[in-house]
């Protein structure tokens, strides 16, 4: 691979602020859609993102886990201002992106790049390799065109495909193939974060294992940093510093990805590790866990107070009217619930971590 | 009468005694013929269930895990064609029934339920309907009493209000409950046996374990012989009593749970167990992989299948295709240089 690579990734990181890579404050995403009235127009509001806060330091990952609708892909896309924000700031090794204009906004995400989920679907399929991974390069001027087909292939090989693909087509990989494109095509402007939403959730487990060597190869080798969003707790654990867990819009539990998978301490979050089939017949039969009850509520009319409670055995009167904050409890957690310690010490829904046998 | 054509066919087996299998499968085969090739999707699957029996169905895209499946109850969609085998169902081949018998059976004493819990009910009809119809074919039973008995169905697999919920199109139901209304269509006539492709794959992790837990309960309450295709091995540990491991067509080892977890024989399973990202307590940094791709199936080469990518490999692994041979009661598989012990293979 280039040396150029490196050192362009050296520098970035190396930033005369102290402050974090990307801080993001009270960020609000709300989508006003029209509403299900039959005569009379109605106008309801989804609220996607209520209010998340969370930084990311160079070089970290910090996970970011929940089911569907709860906001996750939501929160990435409009950490790189893909999306505008209802409320609340993004900034970027400290330069907050609402004050940037279209072209400054543009030359930012130079540095700030995205690896979607469907590998196949997220590549042109008209396009071959080489165009593909050459678009980023020729729209931020980095390679001369005449170089530029070198550059494609390093590329390449740094994403371990091999250098004949340039003039192939998306539909000549397969999927787990596609998500190596997909990672070189974001790479080619040498960016220092990488939003990476649901990278391997659609690819096989041998392939799927493939990919995440190779994003903690890359990162360590470049320097990265990746927001990894994912609704698999076990890929999310392998591959984060810190882990964010959101329910329904809010971040319910963020700490540190060993002192979280040792100890959780929001409901939801013990309840999630609850539900996740363990790959080992004795455990999965001996240890005690029980299914959370109902599913989410719907983000248009979100519960009032806890977002969880309507699921929560531990909820109580103060719980449905009194929104919790995120609060640090100890061990480095910062957790919303009112009962947060009460709930790690009794863990209503069983023990969550696989003991290695 | 359709019973009465079965039992006077010339060659039909015996009834099934105490004991006996419910489904037995033995060496299916089938392909897809293409224009320029044929995709041997699965080739020589042999497999049986005894009700009260959970079997899964185990392997990564394209194994033929779900071909398998839809064979099972003759809907292999075109241009695929069963080209071998037998599928004996309570002691009648499925292959040589009439296709008015086969339709009985589908949906009445085989019920499925598919994986794309969204795309699998008719979006213009309401939710009564779809009851009403199953019902009133496979039992004939009228307008009134199919909602009635749609209504206990519903309360069975755990759908709050009922009554409300049927006169609703399946829109307005979440995904977790759609899939809950379409495993009551499949427990609709009271089967003998369930074959689940990939139930929960669409549904969300707690969503996920309230249909597994249901899946579990209706196999015990109904003492029902069950299918559970899955490429989630979580799953497979979780909810099923004997495991089927596919690739590339073909079955590598089957064994029951505990066996094949504790002492998996072929470097495939031992390969894919690595694979499964596991929820430690600590961060574990090392990804284990199983180098290159999954084959294409569209040549019936000589070998084994998994010869390319596999660290034992030896020269008759790609001459020879490996026979499936018992190497402990109930655990079988195929393999010219199996694993003997997990550290072996680590070394």
């Amino acid at each position: 691979m280039s040396d150029v690579t490196v050192e362009a990734a050296r520098e970035q990181n190396v930033g005369p602020a102290k402050a974090p890579l990307l801080q993001v404050d009270g960020l609000v995403v709300h989508y006003h859609i029209r509403g299900a009235g039959k005569v009379f127009r109605t106008h309801e509001t989804v609220h996607a993102v209520d209010g998340v806060s969370f930084s990311l330091e160079s070089h970290e990952t910090l996970g970011l886990v929940g089911e569907s609708g709860c906001g996750k892909s939501t929160t990435g896309r409009t950490a790189l201002y893909l999306e505008r924000p209802t409320t609340g700031t993004i900034r970027f090794e400290g330069q907050d992106l609402s004050k940037l204009d279209h072209h400054a906004l543009t030359d930012l995400r130079r540095h700030m790049q995205i690896v979607f989920q469907d590998p196949v679907g997220s590549l042109n399929p008209r396009h071959t390799v080489g165009q593909l991974i050459g678009e980023p390069l020729g729209l931020h001027n980095l390679v001369p065109r005449s170089k530029r087909r070198k550059r494609v292939e390093e590329l390449l090989e740094l994403v371990g495909l091999d250098a004949d693909a340039v003039s192939r087509f998306p539909h000549e990989f397969s999927g787990g193939q596609c998500q190596r494109i997909g990672i070189a095509r974001a790479l080619a402007v040498e960016p220092s974060l990488i939003v990476l939403d649901e990278p391997v959730s659609a690819l096989d487990v041998s392939v799927q294992a493939q990919i995440l060597q190779l994003l903690t190869d890359l990162q360590n080798r470049l320097g990265l940093s990746y927001l990894f969003i994912a609704h698999d707790l076990a890929v999310v654990g392998q591959m984060s510093d810190r882990v964010a867990v959101m329910y329904l819009g809010k971040i319910v539990e963020l700490a540190e990805r060993d002192s979280l998978y040792a100890r959780p301490y929001h409901p939801y979050t013990q309840a999630l590790f609850s539900a996740v089939p363990v790959p080992h017949p004795r455990l999965s039969r001996e240890r005690h866990r029980a299914v959370v009850a109902g599913e989410v509520p719907s983000s248009l009319t979100p519960p009032p107070g806890c977002r969880f409670h309507t699921r929560c055995p531990l909820a109580e009167e103060r719980c449905r009217a009194e929104e919790p904050l995120l609060r640090p409890v100890g061990d480095g957690h910062d957790v919303a619930c009112h009962f947060a310690e009460e709930a790690a010490r009794t863990n209503p829904f069983g023990s969550p971590v696989e003991v290695e046998v | 009468m359709t019973d009465n054509w079965l039992e006077t066919k010339p060659g039909a087996p015996a009834p099934a005694t105490g004991g006996a299998p419910l489904l037995e499968v033995r060496d299916l085969n089938v392909s897809f013929q293409l224009e320029r090739s044929t995709i041997y999707a699965v080739q020589g699957l042999s497999l049986h269930v005894r009700a009260g029996e959970r079997v899964g169905v185990v392997g990564e895209s394209g194994s033929g895990k779900s071909v398998s499946a839809l064979s099972m109850v003759r809907m292999v969609p075109s241009p695929g064609k069963i080209t071998g085998g037998e599928i004996f169902f309570e002691g009648r081949d499925l292959l040589r029934l009439p296709l008015s018998a086969m339709r009985d059976i589908r949906g009445g004493q085989i019920g499925m339920i598919p994986q794309n819990p969204l795309s699998s009910l008719n979006p213009v009809i309401t939710i009564e309907s779809h009851f009403r119809e199953v019902l009133s074919l496979h039992l004939g039973l009228d307008k009134h009493q199919a909602g009635e008995r749609a209504i206990e169905l519903l309360r069975s697999v755990g759908i709050p209000d009922p009554r409300t919920r049927l006169r609703e199109y399946p829109h307005r139901l979440s995904g977790g409950q759609r899939q809950r209304v379409i495993i009551a269509l499949a427990m609709a006539c009271q089967p003998r046996m369930l074959i689940a492709d990939e139930p929960t794959t669409a549904l969300d992790v707690t969503i996920q374990a309230q249909i597994l837990e249901l899946f579990d309960d209706l196999v015990e309450r109904s003492n029902l012989g069950a299918i559970l295709i899955t490429h989630n091995l979580g799953i497979v540990a979780g909810h099923c009593d004997r495991v089927v491991v596919m690739y590339a067509g073909r079955v590598m080892e089957t064994a029951t749970v505990l066996d094949l977890f504790d002492g998996p024989s072929h470097p495939y399973t031992v390969g894919l167990l690595r694979c499964v990202p596991r929820l430690t307590a600590t961060r574990s940094r090392v990804f284990e992989t199983i180098p290159g791709l999954p084959p294409q199936v569209t040549q019936r080469s000589a070998g084994c299948p998994f010869a390319p990518r596999c660290a034992r490999v030896s020269d008759r692994c790609r001459t020879e295709t490996p026979p499936l041979e018992e190497i402990a009661p109930a655990h079988s598989v195929a393999c010219w240089n199996p694993v003997e012990s997990v550290a072996e293979m680590a070394s």
